[in-house]
């Protein structure tokens, strides 16, 4: 790329950026999707939120560490370039699998940094619904050396 | 415990330095016990009462650019990290609230550089 083109490019970069910070919807789960906060496995929750979806299995990465030394408190990143609605994060191991949902809009950066604390080890889901419509999913498997409910 | 008391919390911007344009990572930090209510208290033996963090929105300047439903999964003294682009000179700030009914907020100027 010549110097031309790159000078070019940033000054599109800049131009491009004040225009869109559109209004973000705000749907209280809580309050219209009560089964999800109750539901203690992953299937069943996924089905509570967004009903009877086939995922892609792409598209989205959640890293954590492979063995957690403290379930009180595992690092998870969950990263994707899909421009989402929402994203719903669940785990297997605890008595209710839900964790959190991210709301977002078309120019949202999705790349979360969260704790968790896991009973004993299992796999944590992350469920994105795109712009388009399509439902994509990530999930890792780590265990757990030490459950983190135990206070 | 001192339930009544404002919470402690802490909202970084990484790096220190950034213009307008940049993606920055906006971490937010708040003390908070997040009791499930399945653990028993060693002391009493009575069943620990849920108290955990169910609402977070992180805003620039009123416009709201995340929001998250949380539950108690959420580990104690939680930690979260959003990424945004700055668009400008502003306050970000996050509210967050509880199933107690307990609300929160916090803000932190964003000043961009250049």
């Amino acid at each position: 790329m010549n110097r031309r083109k790159f000078i070019g490019l940033g000054v599109m970069a800049v131009a491009a950026l004040p225009a869109t910070l559109s209004a973000l919807s705000t749907i209280d789960f809580r309050a219209t999707k009560p089964d999800t906060w109750t539901a203690h496995t992953v299937a069943d929750g996924i089905k509570a939120l967004y009903g009877d979806i086939k995922p892609e299995e792409s598209g989205v990465t959640v890293k954590a560490p492979k063995v957690a030394s403290n379930g009180g408190a595992i690092p998870v990143t969950v990263k994707s370039d899909i421009s989402a609605k929402s994203v719903a994060v669940f785990q297997d191991a605890n008595p209710e699998s839900a964790v959190a949902v991210f709301n977002t809009d078309k120019d949202s950066i999705i790349d979360y940094m969260f704790k968790i604390k896991m009973k004993k080890s299992g796999t944590i889901t992350a469920i994105l619904e795109g712009q388009d419509g399509k439902f994509y999913k990530g999930a890792i498997t780590i265990e757990v050396a030490l459950g983190g409910c135990e206070g | 415990m001192a339930e009544k008391e404002a919470r402690k919390s802490m909202i970084k911007i990484k790096p220190k330095k950034y213009k307008v344009g940049d993606i920055v990572k906006v971490d937010f930090i708040v003390i908070h016990p997040m009791e499930t209510g399945l653990l028993k208290d060693k002391k009493t033996g009575k069943i620990k009462p849920a108290h955990y963090i169910d609402n977070i929105t992180f805003s620039f300047d009123g416009k709201p650019f995340t929001t998250m439903k949380v539950w108690e999964t959420v580990s104690t003294n939680p930690y979260f990290s959003v990424n945004y682009k700055v668009t400008g000179k502003g306050k970000i700030t996050v509210d967050y609230t509880d199933n107690t009914g307990e609300k929160n907020s916090k803000s932190k100027k964003l000043k961009p550089k250049g």
